[in-house]
């Protein structure tokens, strides 16, 4: 080895100091310039819209942030509309990372709202943590097995991932249309498209009552964690990542790649349906026949937007969550003229930040090659 | 005469073109023939304006001719049909034309690009049915549009790249027969081939690649197959990069010096790997009864042009596909050491591909195949330091030259990243090492490097050497075979030392010809 390039590269404790310093320091400056850069061009491509329509800037963006988290119920709100954005966007993440792209996260959300909210009645009888830990779990499993059904599509019959976790979108918000409407209908409401409130035993615990913050954002922050430790410090974590970047290397490093593929796949796929769990059980308490907030489709974003690294996922999750309940919550507030302002700016401005992100990760990855 | 002067390229450190001249006469087939990675596809992307040279001219009629790009090329009457087909598989044959035509005008009507289909088929002589979907139609039909797609221009050089690699041996008299008839009518042909027995029948003149330089050019005729196929794969000419051919290898290697066919009398070792009538029914093309012995201390070389079988024997030999017919058997009783032994070290050709994970660090990629072992992991844990303490010992040791373990291995150059390999492979000193291909794109001193290591390997192991490199496998192999069209020949000794060269000279002719297909000469010892 030569000397010269590894100043850092001996055993001294000054090359360890400094190398874990560069590691605290630089690492996370580089991996949050391309997601901040990103939100910063979106967020000022909204402002020069909003201005364009009339909305002088100087008013809309102080007002944007009281709606945001002007005040604790405001933020409860926020951090709500985060909890089930940062668990669908983990799981994704993992899939992503393993090289699979399973975008049918709205699809896995709703079959898991719809098994927590099946399960709820028949453990109302349990112990708390016991109701709720079965509700949460049966929603893990039909998210996976949901995920599953488009994994067995891709691994025995070639269809492509895309198109099948797709494709079994629609037929999950079908599935939850009947359910809802049928099985699980409420024969005291009136339209007949919402289920019974659960069991008080199978909620989830509040944080904050006044503004209905319930664990589950708990919850998220913890499994951002581990899948952060997952990817970094264990052999399947770095296999996932293997199989993700170079699935022919693998192959002759005898992972088995479709195995691993396939388990990412589903976990992905729990992930979703905890993370519809969690919102029967935490946040709406029952299940109409129209669930989907497209909550797994924006998570695609929050994934794309933390640049695949889980711990990413905390701050994008929070980020198009602000997004989102800013726009809802801006023409409720005080300051004059916002009565009109346009909800929908909010998807505009999600595009803009996706596309950026995107566009600058392929900027850096072409760098990188050419290197 | 189209002429190509002192065309040069290079790719980074490595010179993919070097000062070639080629002549291109009307009325003549001109084969360019040389290995993967001779630079064949290299230079006919720069005639086509593809690619720019970084030296070098091209002249048409004694006049320079400045192509920057494809429409230049075009302009200048030449035409390319690609390896892979650049049609609309959705498209019907007459609308594929129509849509590189340059007489198709706005508006056009199915009838009219029918008609103009079959007047075109007709003048070149290439039948085709314009009504048919592309996608419906045979490699060889799909081929015969692209043809009639490049002559419907006035094209008066043609470049055909690799054309037969796709075709049935029907399809490929076929287009024969349709490219002597062009030849016919006074147009150049330039088709690019590592075939050998494609470029005697067809071509009136070849030009021989090797390692980005010119080798032979002159009349096909003057040359037989075998003497082609050794000035393809080397072996004339005395290379510097090649280390002294059998330096340090014990000569009581070879007991039955010369002896052609078996082998196993000059057995140095124990056996650790066996193949015996392995055929597989994966791959193209796929083996047939393959057998195959590998013993400790010993060098087995195969050679053969790319394409016959290589990339099918070393996934055998590495056990990623099974047989479908055979025994297939690794000997691991003797472990050296804890790593070895389970798995067969590879060293690969296409190693961005198959051996290295680009965007991860030199001390992931470093244990890639080790990671459920210990010390690098425990019950699932990556054991950072030991992985790290491990990379540093392997860039040490094998001198491997990256700013620090963080870094990616994208970043390092290609010599150093097969540096890394051959460390990682090597690391374990496993019993048995395939190698395919080992230095191919690598420059002289990384292939020095791997050649080194190589011999020193085979001291102690056993190692399956797959090469297109006739050099290499003199210079390494105690034993060479030729796999061709998925059958292997019978190993024969390579005769120590080099320097005998009418011995050499008698080996390398029967391998040349093994190469090319043809039985070997009856003499034999």
């Amino acid at each position: 080895m030569t000397a010269a390039p590894t100043a850092s590269g001996g055993n001294s404790r000054l090359g360890t100091a400094v190398r874990a310093a560069r590691r605290l320091v630089f690492y996370p400056a580089a991996a949050l310039a391309l997601p901040t850069l990103s939100a910063g061009v979106g967020l000022a491509v909204m402002l020069v819209v909003v201005a364009a329509l009339g909305f002088p800037p100087g008013v809309v963006a102080p007002a944007f942030i009281g709606a945001v988290m002007g005040d604790a119920e405001r933020l409860s709100a926020t951090l709500l509309l985060a909890c089930p954005l940062m668990i669908i966007g983990t799981g994704l993440a993992l899939s992503f990372r393993c090289g699979v792209w399973n975008i049918g996260a709205d699809g896995q959300y709703l079959v898991g709202a719809l098994a927590g909210a099946a399960t709820a009645p028949y453990v109302g009888g349990w112990p708390s943590a016991a109701a709720l830990g079965a509700c949460l779990l049966a929603g893990v499993a039909a998210g996976g097995l949901w995920a599953a059904v488009a994994a067995l599509l891709q691994y025995s019959r070639g269809v492509p991932d895309v198109l099948a976790t797709i494709l079994l979108n629609f037929v999950a918000i079908q599935v939850l249309s009947i359910v809802v409407r049928g099985p699980l209908a409420d024969p005291l409401s009136a339209d007949r498209d919402t289920t019974a409130a659960i069991p008080a035993a199978a909620e989830i615990p509040l944080l904050y009552g006044p503004g209905g913050l319930h664990a589950g954002i708990a919850l998220a922050v913890f499994l951002a964690a581990m899948l952060s430790v997952f990817l970094s410090r264990t052999t399947w974590g770095l296999r996932t990542r293997i199989v993700g970047l170079n699935p022919i290397a693998a192959r002759f490093a005898r992972i088995p790649v479709a195995a691993y593929a396939c388990g990412a796949f589903v976990a992905s796929g729990a992930m979703g349906g905890l993370a519809g769990a969690v919102e029967v059980c935490g946040n709406t308490h029952y299940l109409t026949g129209a669930y989907s907030a497209g909550y797994g489709y924006t998570a695609i974003a929050v994934a794309l937007l933390a640049g695949l690294r889980p711990l990413g996922v905390i701050p994008a999750a929070l980020f198009f969550a602000a997004l989102e309940s800013g726009s809802r919550g801006m023409q409720k507030m005080p300051q004059a003229g916002l009565q009109d302002f346009p909800t929908v700016l909010t998807f505009a401005a999600q595009g803009v930040v996706l596309l950026v992100s995107v566009l600058a990760a392929r900027r850096a990855l072409e760098r990188r090659e050419a290197a | 005469m189209l002429a190509l002067r002192g065309i040069t390229k290079r790719f980074g450190p490595l010179t993919a073109l070097d000062a070639v001249d080629a002549d291109f006469v009307p009325g003549e087939i001109h084969a360019v023939l040389g290995e993967n990675g001779a630079g064949k596809t290299t230079l006919m992307n720069i005639l086509y304006g593809l690619m720019r040279a970084d030296a070098g001219r091209i002249e048409l009629d004694g006049r320079p001719l400045r192509i920057r790009r494809p429409a230049d090329a075009r302009a200048a009457g030449m035409g390319m049909v690609h390896q892979h087909f650049m049609l609309v598989e959705r498209m019907s044959v007459a609308e594929n034309l129509a849509l590189s035509d340059v007489g198709t005008g706005f508006w056009t009507t199915p009838a009219a690009a029918a008609q103009r289909t079959e007047q075109a088929a007709r003048r070149v002589g290439l039948e085709v049915d314009p009504g048919r979907i592309v996608e419906d139609l045979s490699a060889g039909q799909r081929q015969r549009v692209e043809i009639l797609k490049a002559l419907m221009r006035d094209v008066t050089t043609l470049i055909l790249d690799e054309p037969t690699a796709v075709l049935t041996p029907g399809e490929t008299a076929a287009l024969f027969d349709a490219l002597r008839r062009q030849r016919g009518s006074g147009g150049r042909i330039v088709f690019i081939s590592h075939k050998l027995a494609e470029v005697t029948s067809l071509a009136d003149r070849v030009t021989v690649l090797r390692r980005g330089r010119v080798v032979y050019t002159g009349p096909a005729a003057a040359l037989s197959a075998a003497e082609l196929a050794e000035r393809m794969m080397g072996g004339r000419e005395t290379k510097s990069d090649v280390a002294v051919p059998g330096a340090g290898r014990p000569q009581a290697a070879s007991p039955n010096p010369g002896a052609v066919g078996g082998g196993d009398g000059a057995a140095p070792g124990a056996a650790v790997l066996e193949l015996e009538r392995v055929s597989t029914d994966v791959g193209h093309p796929r083996l047939e009864h393959v057998s195959l012995r590998v013993h400790r201390g010993e060098i087995v070389g195969v050679a053969g042009v790319d394409g016959n079988g290589q990339a099918e024997l070393a996934r055998v030999a590495l056990g990623l596909i099974g047989a479908a017919s055979g025994r297939i058997h690794w000997h691991r009783r003797d472990k050296v050491d804890a790593l070895a032994g389970a798995r067969p070290a590879h060293i690969a050709d296409d190693r961005q591909r198959e051996a290295l994970v680009l965007p991860m660090t030199v001390a992931e990629n470093a244990v890639l195949k080790d990671l459920g072992r210990r010390p690098f992991s425990r019950f699932g844990w990556l054991n950072r330091r030991a992985i790290t303490s491990h990379a540093d010992a392997l860039m040490r040791e094998y001198d491997i030259r990256a700013a620090s373990l963080g870094v990616a291995v994208a970043t390092l150059s290609g010599g150093t990243q097969q540096r890394l390999v051959v460390a990682r492979e090597l690391a374990g000193r496993p019993a048995l090492l395939v190698a395919v291909n080992p230095t191919r794109g690598l420059d002289a001193a990384a292939s020095a490097f791997v050649h080194g290591r190589l011999r020193e390997h085979g001291h102690s192991a056993g190692v399956l050497l797959i090469s297109a490199d006739l050099d290499e496998l003199l210079a390494l192999a105690d034993r060479v075979a030729v796999l061709y069209s998925g059958r292997l020949t019978p190993l024969s000794n390579v005769p120590r030392p080099l320097r005998n060269t009418e011995r050499v000279e008698r080996v390398m002719v029967q391998i040349g010809r093994l190469m090319a297909g043809l039985p070997p000469s009856e003499e034999t010892e």
